[in-house]
């Protein structure tokens, strides 16, 4: 092995141990997808590391790589497909059928619940706490999902989000308090 | 009952409801006077209104990968670079 590919690597190993992280949480936010997040990360990784040579030292690795990444996310939403959102219509009516399925027919609790996980925040230090929200939130609606994630991991406007999702500001608000209805009775399940 | 209930203290769905959007608009005084006493008489809601913040503070703290999972996504990355 050259000298150069030798170097290339090192550098490269470098890189995904500085900026994986940073990568990650930045693909995530912009799909909601654990391994979407990190198929564009690793597709991300393979463009710069092939075109190495085009990386000229002006601008920092970092940044050059969260262009690449970018571009990656933009081509993501340009392939997925119409039908998807059709799918996605099917999983929201399920969603919506389940969060109604938690009131009886005169809007009270069908199954009262008095104690919960409340005032437990260190929870999330807590693996399988973490796997359990994980799978709670993989139920979700993708475009629930995508609600919650720009709301609490990014510094979208509401306003950008309702223009990106399509839905009303009064729809937008509904959407999250119903994925919090969701959440709740899915670790109140699950969760011991 | 439940319907008098209703009217006066409203159902829990509509509590939950305010109870949550009470983080993008102000309740009136009387939705809040309401509120008050709905999660009084209503233990469930009561316990909602507990877990929401905290849920909230879950959702702001989710990280798409834990320490161990990160660093065999780092090695399989490394790897494939070949």
């Amino acid at each position: 092995m050259s000298s150069e590919t030798e170097n290339k690597k090192q550098q490269f190993t470098t890189w995904v141990d500085d900026f994986t992280d940073e990568l990650m949480s930045w693909a995530y936010h912009k799909t909601s997808s654990k391994e979407t997040a990190e198929d564009l990360v690793q597709e991300t990784f393979l463009s710069a590391y092939h075109s190495f040579d085009n990386f000229k030292n002006e601008s920092s690795p970092k940044t050059w790589l969260l262009s690449i990444l970018n571009h990656k996310i933009i081509d993501f939403y340009r392939k997925k497909s119409k039908s998807l959102s059709i799918i996605d219509n099917t999983a929201e009516d399920e969603a919506n059928n389940r969060v109604n399925d938690l009131f009886d027919e005169n809007d009270r609790w069908k199954n009262p619940k008095e104690h919960s996980f409340d005032m437990e925040e260190h929870l999330l230090d807590n693996a399988d706490f973490n796997s359990t929200l994980e799978k709670c939130m993989e139920n979700l609606p993708e475009k629930w999902r995508i609600a919650i994630h720009s709301k609490y991991l990014t510094d979208v406007s509401v306003d950008e989000i309702c223009k990106q999702l399509e839905v009303s500001t009064a729809n937008y608000w509904q959407i999250i308090h119903r994925s919090k209805l969701h959440l709740k009775n899915c670790i109140d399940k699950n969760w011991k | 009952m439940a319907t008098l209930f209703n009217t006066l203290f409203y159902s829990c769905k509509k509590a939950t409801e305010l109870i949550d959007s009470s983080e993008f608009k102000r309740l009136t005084l009387m939705q809040k006077i309401r509120l008050y006493f709905h999660k009084l008489l209503c233990p469930p809601c009561e316990c909602y209104a507990k877990s929401s913040p905290t849920i909230d503070s879950f959702l702001k703290n989710t990280k798409p990968l834990n320490p161990k999972e990160m660093e065999e996504f780092k090695s399989r990355l490394i790897n494939k670079l070949k």
